[in-house]
């Protein structure tokens, strides 16, 4: 491949060997960059480019950042992509503590708002279910001064482009109460009416 | 005879394939327009240490909301962020003002090929201490940084410069990594545009022209607040939704073309960042323009 005449030559130029090492380098690399945007989008990717990009690529471009998927598709429209809330309280009480509302600044709005669809898209992924919500737990236990406290995150429905808008009232997207057992154990109960139940989800006996 | 036609066509395309890809990452290049990236990207870096700052240990102290256990049981099992050490909010405070400095360097170009590297080495381990808080431009930075180190990006315009020049040291030649740096940033520009705009269109409001009005509904991370005019005209809220998705198609193919290449990339400055304040997310529409500043030939490169 580097046998021809015309190849760049003078100060600067590099020799053969390491110019068939970048292209080696850069076929590799390039390899890699096509799988990971193939395999890190939403609809998802197939067994095998999974198994290929996770077993030669993903130990050496995760922890340069570099196993990125691009996939800013910025809004759908639906609930999805749209403002959220954290509120918390006191397991029992009435009013509720706003924690992410759109008052904070520009960054940390929109940080939280990632954080927040991470903790709702979480909830159906496999082993990583409640993974941020006992995260959650040990600063909102502490918010509230309380070990048993409940947690919701509202999501704010977007009004059609029509005058006057309407604005429609938020709705639950999730709630859950968390609680400190005895021993240290958190349990995180999303539905009520089942809390004897209720899975531990940290601690001694937790997943 | 006609073997033999094919034969030569086969070496014709072939020489023509080998010189272009000598040509494209092999012939060394000037490093001015390198430097302005460096300089972009320092500022740009020290921007969304900004966004970090304020709640870095409501984030990520002892009692913060992401406790490093969780966010190890998290992300990948490749990924290790020099955060994961700082067990007290003094630690994270010297870890993270490290990296600003780190960038603070960067910008100003002192000692510049260590400095890149521990800035895209510092950045990607503050990604992966929260990697969920992660977005577009967070993204994009860490490309721009690995590109930096690279490219021979602090032999212009900065510290390294000024004391080279006064001890006498002969820098600025042409390089071959300066070369492959900015065919690199190349690369991603139009990746990541060709990445975003197909994510796009899997959404029936980029097709149905109303993106644009979805996205200015939403509060955090508004810039201005443009539904008053969205309400007023249709039209301009589908020529905004179209513009962006035409945008990103002129890139990810115009920056290839020698016709088009210099007019895309100046144009880029001015639109990708107002593609970022309409889609919300303004330091990407700059981290953008930034990656496609070497194909400007605004700066004397010669």
């Amino acid at each position: 491949m580097f046998s021809g005449k015309q190849k760049p030559s003078g100060a600067g130029s590099w020799g053969e060997m390491p110019r068939a090492c970048a292209t080696v380098f850069l076929a590799i690399y390039f390899t890699g960059l096509g799988l990971t945007v193939a395999c890190n989008t939403s609809s998802g990717s197939s067994l095998l480019l999974s198994v290929v990009k996770g077993k030669l690529f993903s130990f050496w471009l995760v922890p340069p950042w570099l196993d990125l998927g691009f996939d800013y598709f910025l809004t759908y429209g639906q609930q999805a992509d749209a403002t959220r809330y954290l509120e918390l309280r006191k397991h029992g009480e009435d009013n509720w503590l706003r924690l992410s509302g759109p008052n904070v600044n520009y960054q940390q709005s929109i940080r939280w708002q990632r954080l927040l669809r991470s903790v709702v898209s979480s909830d159906e992924e496999a082993g990583r279910e409640s993974l941020l919500i006992e995260g959650f737990s040990g600063a909102a236990f502490r918010l509230c001064e309380s070990i048993d406290i409940d947690l919701r995150i509202l999501v704010e429905p977007r009004p059609e482009r029509q005058l006057p808008i309407d604005t429609p009232a938020p709705s639950v997207l999730y709630e859950a109460r968390v609680r400190k057992l005895a021993g240290g154990d958190i349990q995180l109960i999303t539905s009520e009416h089942r809390r004897e139940v209720a899975p531990v989800i940290s601690g001694s006996s937790g997943a | 005879m006609g073997d033999s036609k094919s034969a030569s066509a086969e070496q014709i395309a072939e020489g023509v394939l080998e010189q272009t890809w000598e040509k494209y990452w092999f012939l060394p290049a000037a490093s001015r327009s390198l430097a302005v990236v460096r300089i972009v990207t320092g500022i740009l870096g020290l921007l969304l240490c900004a966004t970090y700052g304020t709640d870095l240990s409501d984030w990520f102290g002892p009692q913060g909301w992401l406790p490093i256990d969780s966010i190890i049981a998290w992300r990948s099992s490749f990924a290790y962020s020099i955060f994961d050490v700082c067990e007290r909010n003094t630690d994270l405070s010297v870890a993270f003002y490290g990296l600003v400095f780190l960038f603070t360097l960067l910008t100003i170009g002192f000692i510049t090929p260590v400095t890149s590297l521990l800035a895209a080495l510092g950045w990607a381990s503050l990604l992966h201490r929260g990697p969920m808080l992660a977005g577009p431009a967070d993204d994009t930075m860490a490309i721009l940084l690995w590109c930096l180190v690279i490219g021979a990006s602090g032999e212009h315009f900065s510290v390294d410069a000024m004391v080279h020049r006064r001890l006498g040291w002969h820098s600025g030649r042409p390089r071959v990594r300066t070369r492959m740096a900015v065919g690199l940033l190349q690369v991603h520009a139009a990746v990541i545009s060709l990445a975003a705009l197909l994510a796009q269109l899997k959404g029936d409001v980029w097709w149905n022209g109303t993106a644009v009005w979805w996205i200015a509904t939403r509060k955090p991370g508004r810039v201005v607040d443009i539904t008053g005019l969205l309400l007023q005209s249709e039209y301009l809220c589908n020529v905004l939704t179209h513009g962006v998705i035409v945008w990103e198609a002129i890139v990810a193919v115009g920056i290839w073309f020698t016709l088009s290449q210099k007019m895309v990339a100046r144009t880029g400055l001015v639109v990708w960042p107002i593609v970022g304040i309409l889609t919300a997310c303004p330091l990407w529409g700059l981290a953008m323009a930034t990656l496609t500043i070497p194909l400007t030939q605004l700066v004397n490169d010669a």
